[in-house]
């Protein structure tokens, strides 16, 4: 198990080549934790080596009442907010009603179902629904439901990465379930849950 | 659907399909990358410092002002200098030519009276 506060401290005395360590601890998980933002591994990347720098720059600041991970999930949660922000201004030339291309990045991913095809592409357009009513949500429903469900947060540690309490968490991740629910409710007529 | 089924059913589902894993050839640069980032950031800058920061050496001080004052010399004085000897040469071709009319005159008088003291 790494010694965070002693890396921390050894790369605050000017052992720079330290701070790797920390970056080979959590790259995985702060990777992943973009990817549920964003829904594309090389945008995630970048986003997430963003918030390993940001976090080395503002190092100083570091007080330690928290966990490193919980700090750098932090900054990479906002790099991520920033980004989906910028992203939704810009114009997009796709007209209403189109249906999603299907090159464009999903946030969520099917694995190989055990079923043949025809379940391969039924489970593939509940995800691309998914995705997308999941994209409507606030930010902060967005933020609370990515952080808990996606990268598998416990909701003490989504509080600290949001910076609210955890009843709020779990107001967030209420109104985030019934909203996905609803936006659901026609392309699920029938199924039973699993 | 009821909202107990919708959750147990979106916990199964993302269960079933979790987030992949990034490609691996984008791993093996990651930490690198990161890196490269941070020594960068550490790196010593390239911009020079003020001029009154670097402190030339006299030598090179010297020579700087010795250059800027025969620069400044120069520029003040090659006018005037021009100046003077365009108006001596007006003058010595001015004398020269006033020299030669003078001969010119007494050579013209010499004739004359020579022509007129045959005359005579």
């Amino acid at each position: 198990m790494v010694d965070e506060s002693e890396i921390i401290g050894a790369v605050l005395q000017g052992e720079t080549e330290r701070y790797g360590e920390l970056v080979s601890q959590y790259q995985l998980a702060a990777w992943k934790l973009a990817y549920s933002f964003v829904g594309d591994w090389e945008e995630a990347k970048d986003l997430s080596q963003n918030g390993f720098v940001k976090a080395y720059r503002h190092l100083r600041h570091f007080r330690g009442s928290s966990k490193f991970s919980t700090w750098l999930y932090r900054i990479i949660a906002n790099e991520c907010k920033d980004f989906l922000r910028r992203r939704s201004r810009q114009p997009r030339t796709v007209p209403l009603g189109a249906e999603p291309d299907p090159e464009e990045p999903a946030l969520l991913e099917v694995a190989d179902p055990a079923g043949g095809p025809r379940e391969s592409a039924h489970q593939r357009e509940l995800a691309g629904k998914l995705s997308q009513a999941i994209e409507r949500l606030s930010m902060k429903q967005r933020s609370a439901f990515t952080l808990h469900h996606l990268s598998g947060l416990g909701l003490e540690e989504v509080s600290r990465v949001m910076g609210c309490r955890a009843g709020t968490v779990k107001t967030h991740l209420f109104r985030a379930n019934e909203k996905l629910r609803l936006s659901m409710e026609p392309f699920l007529d029938g199924e039973t849950p699993r | 659907m009821k909202t107990t089924s919708w959750d147990e059913w979106l916990r199964g589902w993302l269960r079933r399909h979790p987030a992949g894993e990034p490609p691996q050839e984008l791993q093996r640069e990651y930490r690198r990358q990161v890196m490269d980032r941070i020594r960068a950031e550490n790196a010593p800058r390239t911009v020079l410092p003020p001029i009154w920061v670097l402190r030339p050496r006299p030598a090179f001080a010297f020579a700087g002002a010795l250059a800027a004052a025969l620069t400044v010399l120069l520029v003040i004085r090659t006018p005037a200098r021009v100046a003077h000897q365009v108006e001596q040469e007006s003058q010595v071709l001015f004398e020269a030519g006033e020299g030669d009319l003078e001969q010119e005159l007494q050579d013209q008088d010499r004739i004359v009276l020579a022509e007129a003291e045959q005359e005579t």
